[in-house]
């Protein structure tokens, strides 16, 4: 790939022209399998040829995607999933057995708090759980046993964010690989690789396809971790054969073998909408940022929070280590019944679990997505009652104000 | 030269010198996605423009599309 700048990949990465019939967006193979004479099929399985059998193990327009992400994370390679969080339990499956251990940040999206405290506990996983931004308790819970320290980019929804200069050199010390989704801010706001991740993972549903359209998911390898050096018994064996590829080929195997592939409907879609995301993430920030300012001074709103905002405790961290605070707020407006008057009476604004959409979405995240939490798992994750999730469209900033403004005087 | 890739003998020009010159020489499919063993070792990506190649070397080229055991 020619040296192009960020925006320029966005669009061209991963799809040229078809050189049947010349159409200049990749076509959806909408085909399980795919035939070859026996020989070559026998290549292909084994190898030593580059072709595709079957759309669970791979698929042309799903591969066209994860070129394009790769390219955009500046990585090795990419593979694309179902969902955000089947990239996240891909790397579980990629890296420990049971037995092992990985360190995770508090500051967590409820499903993945689910996913890692239910599913992965069940299997003999343990999960450690530290506050995001304390390095120090990251290091103490790593041993012998841990296989990675994961955290998100910008915190679900307590909109932290960790210093990965100091976190990387812990995790490098240790020789783990760090695990950093960047759902909330995708390649263009986040260098991962520049800022020491390992392995990045992606929710594309959300900013990356955007428009609300397609669940699904990536995990990006970003070659800064040498997995010569893994303590993973389960990666060791794909260490041998493949090399630097290891960590891409075994999340493969593991997509392949329990089949949580990306449609080709949805991996081409996701490649449409990743072609506007520097547009989009430039007008959810500029939005975003207009909209926290607005509600910080607002007489119904207690507390605005968005990374940009200088009250936000991890602003500078955010400042240095991002290339904009991303497209989501919170704000807390005194009680349960408060917010459900806010939720009643917004117009223009969706009341809906989704985030990274062309259009506004409030949510009330403590009884909708983190239902199942104790009390005091959501007020240690930032989940007050009070509390409404927002994920700032595209809209005119005037608009948001003016429904805003209008459905917190539903408020008594 | 005479080099054995992916198990079998080709006539390859002496004008190819690097493994990235190979892989365009043998018109080897996506590059970025396939792992190159060299005489038994396997080489990181960036090793790909600096190693070179003689008569006699053995090269595997190995791609992973999916399946097979988990390990």
């Amino acid at each position: 790939m020619p040296n192009w700048d960020f925006n320029t990949r966005a669009i061209h990465a991963g799809s040229g022209s078809d050189p049947v019939t010349g159409a200049t967006n990749v076509p959806i193979y909408q085909s399980a399998g795919f035939a070859h004479d026996p020989n070559q099929l026998e290549d292909i399985f084994n190898g030593r040829e580059y072709g595709f059998f079957y759309s669970r193990s791979a698929n042309p327009t799903v591969t066209a995607l994860e070129t394009r992400i790769k390219e955009l994370d500046n990585g090795l390679g990419a593979v694309c999933v179902s969902s955000g969080m089947a990239a996240i339990h891909s790397v579980i499956l990629a890296l420990c057995k049971s037995g092992d251990n990985f360190v995770s940040s508090r500051s967590v999206f409820g499903s993945t708090y689910y996913l890692f405290n239910g599913l992965i506990e069940d299997l003999g996983i343990e999960v450690r759980w530290v506050d995001a931004t304390d390095i120090a308790a990251y290091e103490a819970a790593i041993d012998a046993k841990t296989q990675f320290v994961f955290l998100e980019s910008i915190g679900n929804p307590q909109l932290d964010v960790a210093d990965l200069t100091v976190l990387s050199a812990v995790t490098n010390a240790h020789h783990i690989p760090l695990v950093v989704d960047s759902t909330f801010t995708t390649p263009y706001l986040f260098d991962a690789k520049k800022w020491g991740a390992s392995l990045v993972t992606h929710a594309t549903t959300k900013y990356l396809c955007g428009g609300g359209l397609a669940i699904g998911g990536a995990v990006v390898d970003t070659g800064a971790f040498d997995w010569k050096t893994s303590k993973s018994d389960v990666l060791k064996p794909l260490v041998q054969k493949f090399g630097p590829m290891a960590m891409v080929t075994k999340l493969k195997k593991v997509r392949s073998t329990t089949g949580n592939c990306m449609s080709a409907q949805n991996a081409f879609l996701t490649m449409k909408g990743i072609e506007t995301l520097a547009l989009r993430m430039d007008r959810h920030c500029a939005n975003a940022q207009a909209l926290a300012e607005f509600l910080a001074d607002h007489n119904k709103v207690d507390v605005a929070n968005y990374p940009g905002l200088a009250t936000n405790p991890t602003r500078d961290v955010a400042d240095r280590q991002l290339r904009g605070f991303g497209g989501m707020l919170t704000l807390r407006v005194g009680s349960k019944d408060n917010a459900f008057a806010f939720l009643k009476a917004i117009k223009l604004v969706r009341n809906l679990v989704n985030l990274g959409d062309s259009k506004t979405l409030a949510v009330h995240p403590r009884h909708t997505i983190y239902r199942d939490f104790s009390d005091d798992e959501a007020m240690a994750s930032g989940v007050f009652d009070d509390l409404i999730r927002v994920s700032v469209g595209l809209e005119a900033i005037d608009d948001l104000k003016a429904d805003f403004d209008q459905a917190l005087g539903a408020i008594l | 030269m005479k080099l054995t890739i992916n198990g079998e003998q080709k006539d390859v020009a002496d004008s190819v010198k690097t493994i990235t010159e190979l892989l365009s020489d043998q018109d080897v499919k996506m590059p970025e996605m396939v792992s190159v063993e060299h005489n038994g070792e396997i080489l990181d990506r960036e090793a790909f423009e600096t190693t070179s190649i003689s008569d006699g070397d053995k090269i595997e080229f190995l791609y992973f599309m999916g399946g097979g055991a988990i390990a």
